[in-house]
């Protein structure tokens, strides 16, 4: 049977109500977090998955090539900050790309539409250059989670077929996980 | 005039649903929030190529039934995964299971 994780969020509590919804596992404390401003502000922390939010081009190249970031999260916003380039650069150093639920969430209606082409852009982007994909909840509260299932149904909202929308909940998690180890 | 045959014939899903939050929901206040969250994810047209309908909400159990056809429901369920609130309290909408037949799905939520 196939075991479903969710890599990113921001409430213990959370932990637990996502076994209750279906997940194998869901990390907390082995996941650190950080929102940089600029390529300065980027902080690794050893020993933990290193989740990096993306912002513009630059910012996401700086990321990718930085030792120790495991996951560029969220790299487009109202436009479209992730190109071929930034692609083969994150799969050569390992890095994975993250699409938050969070982060489409928060967008409300008339930004939403944007938002979701330029990630069916990543998306595309991804499948191009063979980056791995994750798509996480990054839920602040337990409202915010969802189960695997329909955290997978985002996948196709963007363009992925069900079976990648799939592996980008189990087997790239966990493919991380290794890594980490 | 001859019917149409069942292999041309939209096969429907049915899905069922279940509201998690701090407070209970009536019918009518799920019935609102679900569908336009539907609608703006899909639209209009895309709720009408979906035969998008609204069962039924036990309101005793927080647990309800959606009808959509089988090709549109990735969508159907992405649109409910963005659901975040109802009536501007927090909430989100669980897919317990999704079945072929009504009888099935009304089976469950008793």
């Amino acid at each position: 049977m196939r075991e479903f994780y969710d890599c990113l969020v921001f409430d213990g509590k959370c932990v637990d109500f996502g076994k209750r919804l279906g997940y194998h596992r869901v990390l907390f404390d082995e996941v650190s977090y950080c929102e940089p401003k600029s390529a300065k502000d980027i902080k690794i922390t050893r020993g933990k998955l290193n989740f990096v939010r993306g912002g513009s081009l630059e910012l996401n190249q700086a990321i990718v090539r930085k030792k120790g970031v495991h996951v560029l999260l969220d790299p487009v916003g109202q436009k479209k900050e992730f190109d071929t380039a930034v692609g083969q650069i994150a799969r050569d150093y390992g890095v994975f790309i993250g699409i938050s639920l969070r982060n489409i969430i928060d967008t409300k209606r008339p930004y939403r539409p944007r938002l979701l082409a330029n990630l069916s852009s990543l998306a595309e982007i991804c499948k191009k250059m063979k980056n791995d994909l994750l798509i996480v909840s990054g839920a602040r509260e337990v409202y915010e989670m969802r189960a695997p299932m329909d955290l997978a149904s985002i996948g196709a909202l963007v363009g992925l077929t069900h079976a990648q929308s799939l592996w980008s909940i189990s087997e790239n998690p966990r493919a991380l996980l290794e890594a980490l180890k | 005039m001859k019917p149409y045959p069942p292999t041309l014939k939209e096969k429907k899903r049915y899905v069922l649903f279940e509201v998690v939050s701090g407070r209970k929901f009536g019918k009518e206040q799920v019935k609102r929030a679900v569908t336009i969250a539907v609608s703006e994810s899909i639209g209009t047209i895309g709720m009408a190529d979906a035969e998008f309908a609204f069962i039924d909400f036990d309101e005793k159990a927080q647990k309800g039934i959606l009808r959509c056809t089988n090709t549109k429901l990735e969508q159907v369920r992405a649109a409910l995964a963005l659901l975040s609130e109802i009536d501007l309290y927090k909430a989100f909408v669980y897919i317990r299971t999704v079945t072929g037949s009504l009888k099935k799905a009304t089976l469950r939520v008793i």
